[in-house]
């Protein structure tokens, strides 16, 4: 991986249209709502509070009273600016149970303990962008569930960081310091494994010390490079496992090798 | 299209990561990694764990009451955040009571007749809450908290401003003999009624005072 000039994302949120000017307009990044999203918030500016409520609790997409989850999130900061906590309470809850069933299947490699804690942070981070005075919640406007998908990423990657911490790199490795070897695993013919080939040894990979399947996924995966036995003989703009992890190439050849070891264990079962 | 105001934070950079790709491949880290150097680690790092959620294997699910559960600490994990960040309001403006809620108005760049417009209502209603000839507990939530956004104070120093004594009516008291009478209170819906707004705008204020104080 070498290093080369920034420039600015090309992402589209897949609207070009501006906001009507009965909408507040999303302020960070050039962000903006679906038409859907500006619809449905243009339609229901006018109802009460108890009409509002009623509405956002219609969860039927097809319904044409159905209020998106940015939709709702553009309404929960609106009582919440103007002090109607019982408005805003209700939206949050709503839009809160609305999560739950996106949650089922995330968080995978986690025990129930961590899922939970894991969740429950999500959730938090969620209700703290929505109610940050700022326009740090603009994203989830714009593209909720996209949101929501990265927080739950990113609540894992803390997770692993945190194990990262209190597991030694340093711990035994058996194996020779030899050459890599060609992995015992059905490579493809670009010598990468798919996400579908990693799946299928998933239980295995679930089963590997944190530090080494990290290095086997970047390895094989992402196709980085092992580097030197001294990560400072590398060229600097280029990002090794070796330099990744702070140690040698020949430690990242070991915990290679004892990662194809147990996987092609699994592979064989 | 994006438009970059600023520098990008790392959670922007990941947002945008994962809106730009449906799964992480060495091709998209590369990309990414390129064209915000500043943040390579935590790319490679995020790439990691967004393949790890992909392969790895599923969670135990929670069961219903768990769940639950969630729903419930996340609400007082609303009240919490709320809570806190009263407090922190309520110390930065104890500093400044509100001594007029004209006098906020003006110091927030608006005169009376935009802060009335502003607030939904005319000046003359505007007027009455400023000598707080209205009866405190008639006023809607929704107009204090709109007022305390208006002139950047919290809405409980609104509503203290609000609940204060009435004043002494302006103009020309200097001529009476007595000493200076308290203005009388009216109810929010009372004032409401008698005036210049629009029907529409009435019967929208006089919903959401349905219920409250009428005296």
């Amino acid at each position: 991986m070498t290093k080369t000039g920034s420039s600015p994302p090309e992402l589209a949120t897949t609207e070009a249209e501006d906001e009507p000017p009965s909408v507040s307009s999303l302020t960070r990044r050039g962000y903006k709502r679906t038409n859907a999203t500006r619809r449905q918030i243009a339609d229901a500016l006018s109802l009460g509070a108890a009409e509002l409520i009623a509405r956002a609790q219609q969860r039927d997409e097809k319904a044409p009273d159905y209020m998106s989850a940015e939709a709702l999130v553009s309404f929960i900061r609106r009582a919440d600016r103007a002090g109607d906590s019982k408005t805003r309470d209700a939206l949050i809850r709503e839009l809160v149970e609305r999560c739950t069933p996106f949650f089922r299947g995330q968080f995978r490699g986690c025990n129930e303990e961590d899922h939970k804690d894991l969740q429950g942070a999500v959730i938090a981070t969620l209700i703290d962008d929505i109610l940050d005075p700022g326009d740090r919640g603009d994203f989830m406007q714009a593209r909720f569930w996209l949101y929501l998908k990265r927080k739950t990423i990113s609540a894992w990657n803390e997770l692993t960081k945190n194990a990262a911490d209190t597991e030694s790199l340093d711990a035994a490795v058996s194996g020779d310091d030899g050459e890599e070897g060609t992995t015992r695993l059905d490579l493809q013919a670009d010598g990468r494994l798919t996400l579908e080939e990693l799946a299928m040894v998933s239980d295995g990979l679930a089963k590997l010390s944190l530090h080494i399947r990290r290095a086997f996924i970047l390895r094989y995966a992402f196709e980085m490079k092992i580097g030197a036995d001294n990560p400072a003989d590398d060229p600097p703009d280029e990002e090794t496992l070796a330099r990744h992890f702070g140690c040698s190439g020949r430690t990242i050849r070991n915990w290679l090798k004892e990662a194809e070891a147990q996987l092609a264990g699994f592979r064989e079962k | 299209m994006m438009t970059q105001n600023n520098e990008p934070t790392l959670d922007d950079v990941l947002n945008e990561f994962v809106a730009e790709y449906e799964k992480p491949t060495a091709e998209a880290l590369e990309s990414w990694a390129a064209r915000y150097p500043q943040f390579r680690n935590e790319l490679i790092d995020f790439a990691v764990s967004w393949t790890e959620q992909l392969v790895l294997p599923p969670a135990p699910e929670l069961s219903a009451e768990e769940e639950k559960l969630l729903v419930d600490r996340a609400m007082s994990h609303v009240q919490n955040v709320v809570y806190k960040r009263d407090e922190a309001s309520a110390a930065q403006t104890e500093a400044r009571s509100i001594s007029s809620l004209t006098g906020e108005a003006k110091r927030a760049g608006m005169n009376a007749q935009e802060f009335a417009k502003a607030c939904g209502l005319d000046l003359v209603l505007v007027t009455k809450l400023n000598n707080r000839q209205i009866r405190p507990l008639s006023i809607p939530a929704r107009l204090v908290g709109q007022i305390a956004r208006l002139v950047g104070a919290s809405v409980d120093g609104v509503s203290a401003y609000l609940a204060g004594p009435p004043q002494p009516l302006a103009g020309r008291s200097f001529l009476a003999r007595g000493k200076p009478q308290s203005a009388e209170q009216h109810s929010f819906a009372d004032a409401v009624r008698a005036s210049s707004l629009s029907e529409a705008e009435k019967a929208r204020w006089l919903d959401e005072a349905a219920g409250l104080d009428e005296g």
